[in-house]
């Protein structure tokens, strides 16, 4: 499984033209010293919030880069065990404003590992100022297959039959889809409260699919401690989301779809890298039993400027 | 398909443009601290002088604002100084309200994701700063 979990994760990282006529090894030997190259050269910060489905009011600071790795691992129902992979990259385009791409994969037991699609999201903040509910509007295009495990969202009747389906045969069924979400969120005595409302629609056919994501969190302690320290109270976020189909729009309703709830813990380290960890587990038939999610991520400050200068 | 494409642009353009007029409409640079609300304003600093919550400030400092305003608070290309006479005379509690809300227009993110005793030890470090 480790090595499933490896070519997983490969499968996510972007290619570089230059490996197009090279053996499939020099390629993946490329993308790790990309990659490698990306953690060591850039100075980090810390991230924040723990949810790994629903997204709440906060934006990327403007110019930084925040790079994540969200594997979820499950077994779907009469299907083999899969690792879904979710390498995304998100930057601050303005404050106001968040531009982020997906890149995804998903490694499946006995049956391979596959690239599963891309998808690029634009993140807007309409309102200055701070309010009791501050709205985010959520553009997303997503150019996926059906062997796509990443469980980013649940929408219209999404259920564990669809992740059984084997990796050759879904990968074949292409999925240009548009996504739209409402984003509220809150920031109250340490908690953050956040609501999702989605609308998704295939680009070819089908109607409108919804779905919903609700979370809460809190950091442990609300004062900072004045040295710098790694297991302190403040570096650990605990949160609960849970999430879901809504039907579609023919048929409105929670019934017949999949919802999971979803506690989860996120702790930065002092290195600005940022792990978050978060058992889920299905409350319908529908649902997949347990999925259980990792997350790893790192934020380069300035990243726009820096890339700007390099090009200079 | 084409409808949705079409349907999406517009709802693009309308929020484009109503975006534009809210932050256009967003007050001056220089007027970050002229609409603070009284309650706001009256507002004392739990942490005023506390040693431990400077030290505490000056790390949340470097992680959360240095890369903007400079390490010592200095400012550098991409923010102002927040040292000098701005911020000393400015009420703590003015200063706590406008992290909250930034300015988001001109590229200061809002903060309200710290929790208010961690915005608090921020502000009583800002105070320390010559
Ligand atoms: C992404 C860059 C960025 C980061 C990070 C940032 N700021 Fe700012 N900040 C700015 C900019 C740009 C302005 C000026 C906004 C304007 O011109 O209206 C500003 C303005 C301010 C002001 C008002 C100064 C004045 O003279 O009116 C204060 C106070 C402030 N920031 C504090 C902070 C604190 C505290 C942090 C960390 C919690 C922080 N900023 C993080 C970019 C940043």
């Amino acid at each position: 499984m480790f090595l499933e979990f490896l070519r997983g994760f490969f499968e996510t990282l972007p290619r570089p033209s230059f490996a197009g006529h090279q053996n499939r090894r020099a390629g993946h030997l490329r993308r790790a010293a990309l990659l490698a190259a990306f953690l060591v050269l850039t100075r980090p910060v810390r991230g924040d919030d723990p949810y790994f489905v629903t997204y709440s009011h906060h934006m990327e600071e403007p110019g930084n880069l925040e790079v994540g790795f969200n594997p979820s691992f499950a077994k779907p129902k009469g299907g083999n065990s899969f690792l879904g992979t979710l390498t995304e990259y998100e930057y601050g385009t303005r404050a106001w404003w968040t531009t982020e791409f997906y890149l995804e994969g998903a490694a499946v037991r006995n049956e391979g590992s596959a690239f599963t699609g891309y998808r690029i999201e634009n993140r807007i903040r309409p309102l200055a100022g701070s309010h009791w509910i501050n709205p985010v509007f959520y553009f997303e295009f997503e150019d996926i297959n059906a062997a796509n495990k990443s469980l980013k969202e649940v929408v219209g009747f999404d259920s564990q039959s669809d992740l059984a389906e084997p990796v050759s045969e879904a990968r074949q069924e292409k999925e240009r889809e548009l996504e739209l979400k409402l984003i509220l969120g809150s920031d109250f005595k340490g908690w953050n409260l956040s609501e999702n409302f989605v609308a998704e629609r295939n680009l070819t056919h089908e109607p409108w699919e919804f779905g919903y994501a609700v979370g809460a969190s809190r950091p442990l302690a609300l004062e900072a401690s004045p040295e710098e320290c790694t297991f302190c109270r403040e570096n650990f976020r605990v949160g609960l989301e849970m999430y879901g189909g809504l039907g579609d729009a023919h048929h409105f309703t929670a019934r017949g779809t999949s919802h999971y709830l979803a506690p989860m813990v996120s702790w930065e380290l002092p290195g600005g890298v940022t792990l978050r960890l978060s058992p889920g587990f299905g409350l319908t038939p529908h649902s997949v039993r347990t999925v259980l999610r990792v997350g790893v991520s790192y934020e380069i400050q300035d990243f726009g400027r820096k890339v700007r200068k390099l090009l200079h | 398909m084409k409808t949705s494409i079409r349907w999406v642009l517009k709802i693009l353009m309308v929020l484009t443009f109503t975006s534009g007029f809210i932050y256009g409409a967003a007050p001056n640079h220089s007027d970050h601290f002229s609409n603070v609300p009284s309650s706001m304003l009256a507002k004392a600093n739990p942490y005023s002088g506390h040693p431990q919550a400077v030290l505490a400030g000056k790390k949340l400092f470097d992680h959360h604002c240095s890369a903007c305003h400079g390490r010592g608070a200095e400012g550098s290309g991409r923010a102002p100084s927040l040292k000098g006479d701005v911020i000393q005379y400015t009420a703590p509690g003015a200063i706590l309200w406008f992290l909250k809300k930034g300015d988001l227009k001109h590229s200061m993110p809002a903060w309200s994701q710290l929790p208010e005793p961690t915005l608090w030890q921020i502000v009583t470090y800002l105070k320390t700063l010559p």
